[in-house]
């Protein structure tokens, strides 16, 4: 078979009623406007039900490919085996939950001719109202400060990206989730495409997920900043609480001294040594780290490369 | 583009450069000069690391006129060490030599750090003796640096801020460098095994562009600083260092107890409680100091199972 014209990767953790409308949906809009493609689901479901159903949705649509693999690998690996098979030059990954409008898909297409290798998406209008508006603003506005790459809607994890940026990634842990802003940080070519949110479809909302951004943006503060470098942020946070408790424990012996206080009933000295401690580990752990880091410090290959002259 | 073979190069000039299209073409000359008189084939490595002006424009330049130029343009700005790092990598030549495309360093310096790496050196740095730089900013920060890098490591130099330096091939490939270790790199040398010498050297006062660095940069280089202390210390034999944390601890734990068994024992029913509460707070790291220090050994041991790492050591 030759080689398509995009490949679409589609996580799959779990069954989707909608994906044989979703097959439909693609070939009325990407057969004319696009040519070939294919469709990889890539899924780690152990449920046979849903294997036959993926088995039948192939035998019907020929261009859907299916992947299982093992449950314990994790997303990322899952999506690093999807776009190994592949056979495209330009990927678009799906979003799991598919919130955006099918029919905006191939926009995203065209700013990969001239020479962007990632196309970022926004959905635009929002949908999106009330606390939820001000919180997931807040969640991007710190993507943003922290990852110091402008894009907007990072909850939005369809995006489509040629194969060739993604080469040398190596994909594991939650990466999957930050991909394009990783990317866009190692200086990938990338624009933003505002995209129609999809409608009629429920976006799940629990107390959990407020965490998971909260993780998540530890998650990538910490990759692209400290992760070749642990010390200085352990450094500084142990540094911070051995200086207080430093300075706490001086205040009271000065007390002590000069005016006999009695600090037995006082809080503030047991805060002081604790804080003290505390230092000394968290700084502990940032130079276990730079071991961690420096024992792999030959093999690393930090920078990534546009062009060279030979 | 260039059909005639060019010989091996024998010593590979890698130069880092960020925003410095004006200075790129005189420095070019100035090696070109240099490199004549040495009569042993050169080359030259020029790192793009991610320049926003005209710097890649005239790379390119040069590399048409002149084929023993080479160059790498990286996405994006990495910093000075990704950017040497990426250059010593494709170098070619068995001599490396690194120096900053500001022209405040001159390549006249080169043959003389050479000839001490014949002498049998393993890594030869520039000091630059008249520094021309600013005093309060540039010079009186770099005192304390040096001073305070060669007491904790124990690699005593002049000037670890000088780029212009020329090592042997096989020890620099070596050499741990990653994150922003490319102030420390005689240290690290260290650990490898390398013989190093100082060599005063020429600085001239930057004539274009801007300089690169500000004081911001100070707490992340003494963090770094910390860490090579250590890594040159303790990566062989981490368990003692977290054994000395752990044994300090504990015996100031062990005081905080006798203390407070001591007013148990003692007439008078008021024991102050912080002794007890101490005493339970350094055990306390003292034990987790322990664990860290199994788990840094740990991290040895599969160092040590990965194959490769410790193989190429030769």
């Amino acid at each position: 078979m030759s080689e398509p014209a995009v490949s679409l990767i589609l996580p799959l953790p779990w069954w989707q009623s909608r994906l044989p409308d979703l097959c439909q949906e693609l070939r009325r809009i990407f057969a004319p406007q696009v040519g070939s493609y294919e469709l990889i689901l890539v899924t780690d479901t152990a449920d046979p039900q849903i294997g036959a159903h993926l088995r039948n949705l192939r035998k019907q649509f020929p261009e859907v490919h299916v992947l299982f693999t093992a449950r314990r690998m994790g997303d990322s690996v899952a999506l690093a085996v999807a776009v190994r098979a592949a056979k495209a030059q330009r990927l678009i990954i799906l979003d799991p939950l598919l919130h955006v409008a099918v029919e905006d898909l191939p926009r995203l297409l065209e700013p990969m001719e001239q020479g962007i290798d990632l196309v970022c998406t926004w959905r635009w209008p929002s949908r999106t109202r009330g606390p939820s508006w001000i919180t997931s603003t807040m969640f991007n506005a710190l993507v943003r400060l922290v990852s110091q790459v402008p894009v907007h809607d990072l909850a939005c994890r369809t995006f489509a990206v040629r194969r060739q940026a993604l080469q040398d990634i190596p994909l594991y842990g939650d990466l999957h989730r930050f991909l394009p802003v990783f990317l866009a940080r190692n200086g990938v070519p990338w624009c933003e495409v505002k995209i129609r949110p999809q409608r009629g479809q429920p976006m799940p909302k629990r107390p959990s997920s407020y965490m998971r951004r909260f993780f998540d943006l530890t998650t990538l503060a910490f990759l692209t900043r400290f992760s070749r470098r642990p010390l200085h942020l352990f450094g500084l946070l142990g540094l911070s609480s051995f200086t207080v408790g430093l300075l706490i424990c001086l205040r009271l012996t000065y007390e002590k001294l000069v005016f006999h206080a009695a600090l037995s009933q006082r809080p503030g000295l047991f805060l002081g040594v604790l804080l003290i401690v505390i230092g000394i580990q968290i700084a502990s752990i940032g130079l276990l780290g730079e071991l961690v880091i420096f024992t792999q410090a030959r093999r690393v290959e930090d920078y990534y490369i546009r062009e060279t002259l030979e | 583009m260039h059909d005639d073979p060019l010989p091996q190069p024998v010593l590979s000039v890698v130069i880092p450069l960020l925003n410095e299209e004006d200075n790129i073409r005189l420095l070019y000359e100035r090696l070109v000069e240099v490199a004549g008189r040495a009569n042993a084939p050169w080359e030259f490595i020029f790192v793009d690391d991610g320049s926003d002006d005209g710097t890649w424009e005239a790379i390119t330049a040069l590399h048409q006129r002149d084929p023993r130029v080479r160059a790498i343009r990286l996405t994006r700005r990495f910093g000075q060490t990704d950017a040497i790092v990426c250059g010593i990598r494709r170098a070619k030549g068995e001599i490396i030599v690194t120096m900053d495309g500001d022209l405040q360093n001159d390549p006249a310096d080169i043959p003389q750090l050479v000839e001490r790496l014949a002498d049998g050196f393993d890594l030869v740095c520039g000091w630059r003796r008249n520094r021309q730089d600013a005093f309060w900013l540039r010079i009186a920060p770099s005192v304390i640096a040096n001073t305070l890098i060669g007491w904790l490591t124990g690699v005593r130099l002049h000037d670890y801020g000088c780029s212009l330096k020329a090592y042997r091939a096989p020890l620099i490939r070596q050499t741990p460098l990653y994150a922003e270790f490319h102030r420390f790199i005689p240290a690290l040398a260290v650990l490898t095994g390398a013989t190093i010498v100082e060599v005063p050297v020429r600085h001239h006062p930057r004539l274009h562009g801007r300089t690169k660095y500000s004081l911001s940069r100070a707490w992340r280089v003494t963090f770094d600083m910390i860490t090579v202390a250590f890594l040159l210390r303790c990566s062989a034999n981490p368990l003692r260092f977290f054994g000395w944390l752990a044994g300090a601890s504990a015996a100031v734990g062990i005081f905080f107890a006798v203390m407070a068994a001591r007013a148990y024992a003692g007439p008078g029913a008021e024991v102050p409680q912080i002794l007890p509460s101490s005493a339970v707070l350094l055990f306390w790291l003292a034990g987790q100091a322990i664990v860290m220090g199994f788990f840094s050994e740990l991290q040895l041991v599969s160092m040590a199972l990965t194959p490769s790492s410790t193989a190429e050591i030769s």
